[in-house]
């Protein structure tokens, strides 16, 4: 099984950015395979640099390739294991 | 610092810019930068950057369309070295423009506040005070949902307000004339809207800018036209913006001909501009010539840019009238321009005639001719390039000669002489004149602002000593119309 990485970019407490954290945490609980970091780009705007992100909230599967991206709120659970092949 | 509650403008260094804005971008504002695609709101966003840099401050360029190394690549053909300016940490990029991240989805909504604090934090970095934003429209290829666009736009455009920054933010539109951006941006942001045009005018390209409007301060009106230089970028004609500064002097110079100061009541005024028009073969050449040459004479620097011939036929003529114009330029005095009219665009010789008069600072300058030019522009190009020049060659207080020639062989009116009649401080008629059976040649003072000047028609020959007025041609009717009986 292959080990999946995670970034999802945040913006402080936007409940936006809460609700989209709260999805993806679930997520990365039911697959142990996943390695999950979370960046608020309030705090540090490097990462962000880093992976041209402009848009919060998107979350960023860096590994394995292809890199995909899904911004918005992530509500829907199924679309985004559907999308990023979890 | 603002008596009269005007908002302080914020210089850009971009040639004749400060001038037309008077004085600048509205600081700590932001401008939209609007125009059809190929209209240099690139460049302008650029150079907005650069040239401050070169002044000392520093700037942030955030782009949304071409990647950072396809400008660094396009503003290095000017000579100007963003990589270098990285280096520094004067100039920082924020990269937005669409890269090859790969499949992106979305779902539900978003908000802009990465993009906000990469900015933010450019800026943080680079101590910058100015910040251009290319180009708004860009950003509505990457996302699907066009209001969270909208939306998010107007949100960073009111954050980069509050971070007491001067921006430019280009947006592209689809017609040269005709709403300001393309997708409902622009009415959140326009309290400052320049619009850069391209057109196609009677088969010639002409750039022009016009400042739509400046809430709250001043600027020039209208559009202006500019040009693209490879060494120094943009470069705007300020036109009508100088032309109210001229002033006039007193102090006589000689015509380079005795006989014609004495015409003149004591010679031409030394901050004039006279126009001399006369078809073909009467004569304007060798005015032009003894014109330079006088001046050199009475210890002056004179400078010809010659139109329609070679140096070399140049050279040539002024010796078969005794002149030595090979020693003359030996010695410092006199430089000879030959340019070829087609080989550039008007404002393009624009440019080089005020640099050549800037490097060699002549006293008095010759065009031989201005009909050479006329043909290459539009007659709105070519008003402009009038304008622009005689307030130039007035400013600097230079002594200018330019020759028109008239459409026809009997004389009349050409339409150089109807854009430029009125703008010349005095204007000579050279004809041709039909009497008792032969062809002479007569000239005639017709105008001279400010001085009395004597109103007969003089005959005058030419021979190899030059040019010789003789006695006052009676019964002859008809030099100015060009019907001669």
């Amino acid at each position: 099984m292959a080990d999946y990485v995670l970034k999802l970019f945040i913006s402080g407490n936007s409940a936006r950015s809460k609700r989209a954290a709260r999805f993806i945490s679930e997520i990365a609980d039911e697959h142990p395979d996943i390695h999950l970091d979370v960046i608020d780009v309030g705090e540090d705007s490097e990462p962000a640099e880093e992976f041209k992100v402009l848009a919060t909230p998107t979350l960023i599967k860096t590994s394995p390739k292809p890199q995909l991206r899904i911004v918005g709120e992530l509500v829907d659970k199924q679309k985004i294991i559907d999308f990023l092949d979890l | 610092m603002n008596t009269n509650n005007q908002i302080a403008k914020l210089p850009t260094y971009i040639e004749g810019f400060d001038e037309i804005s008077k004085g600048g971008l509205p600081d700590g504002r932001t401008t939209i930068v609007t125009g059809t695609a190929g209209s240099a709101k690139t460049l302008f966003a650029a150079q907005f950057l650069v040239e401050s840099i070169k002044n000392g401050a520093s700037g942030v360029f955030v782009t949304f369309e071409e990647p950072p190394v396809d400008i660094r690549r396009n503003i290095k053909s000017f000579g100007w070295d963003i990589t270098e300016y990285e280096k520094q940490g004067h100039w920082a990029f924020v990269d937005a423009s669409p890269g090859v991240q790969g499949d992106q989805m979305e779902i539900g909504d978003f908000d802009f506040s990465a993009l906000q604090a990469r900015i933010k934090a450019a800026i943080k970095k680079t101590g910058a005070k100015r910040v251009s934003i290319d180009s708004l429209g860009a950003v509505f290829s990457q996302f699907e949902n066009s209001h969270v666009i909208r939306r998010e736009l107007f949100a960073l455009t009111r954050n980069i307000k509050e971070m007491g920054v001067t921006a430019v933010m280009t947006m592209e539109r689809t017609e040269d004339y005709g709403s300001i951006g393309r997708f409902g941006v622009e009415e959140f942001v326009a309290d400052n809207v320049i619009i850069f045009r391209n057109i196609l005018a009677a088969e010639k390209r002409r750039r022009t800018i016009e400042i739509l409007k400046y809430r709250g301060t001043n600027h020039q009106k209208g559009e202006y036209p500019f040009t693209i230089n490879s060494e120094r970028g943009m470069v705007i004609i300020p036109l009508s913006a100088i032309e109210l500064t001229q002033k006039s002097s007193n102090i006589r110079v000689t015509s380079g001909n005795s006989e014609m100061d004495k015409m003149c009541d004591g010679g031409y005024f030394r901050d004039s501009i006279v126009l001399l028009s006369g078809a073909t073969g009467t004569g304007k050449t060798l005015m032009a010539t003894e014109f330079l040459a006088g001046g050199v004479r009475e210890g002056e620097k004179a400078l010809f840019f010659a139109f329609e011939e070679s140096r070399e036929q140049i050279f040539r003529n002024a010796k078969g009238w005794g002149y030595d114009f090979e020693q003359m330029e030996k010695e410092g005095n006199l430089k000879v321009a030959g340019i070829y009219p087609e080989s550039e665009a008007l404002e393009d010789h624009l440019l080089k005639i005020k640099d050549e008069i800037k490097r060699f600072k002549p006293n008095r300058i010759a065009i031989d001719s201005l009909s050479a030019l006329e043909r290459i522009s539009t007659d709105k190009g070519f008003r402009e390039f009038i304008i622009a020049l005689t307030s130039y060659v007035k400013q600097e207080e230079i002594t200018g000669l330019f020759t028109s020639t008239a459409s026809s062989l009997a004389g009349g009116p050409s339409i150089t002489e109807t854009h430029i009649s009125t703008i010349t401080d005095s204007i000579i008629l050279l004809r041709y004149i039909e009497t008792h059976g032969e062809i002479r040649r007569g000239l005639t003072v017709l105008k001279m602002r400010g001085s009395k000047h004597e109103k007969n028609i003089r005959e005058f020959i030419i021979d190899s000593d030059g040019m010789h007025i003789g006695q006052s041609l009676r019964d002859v009717a008809g030099v100015i119309s060009g019907y001669t009986m």
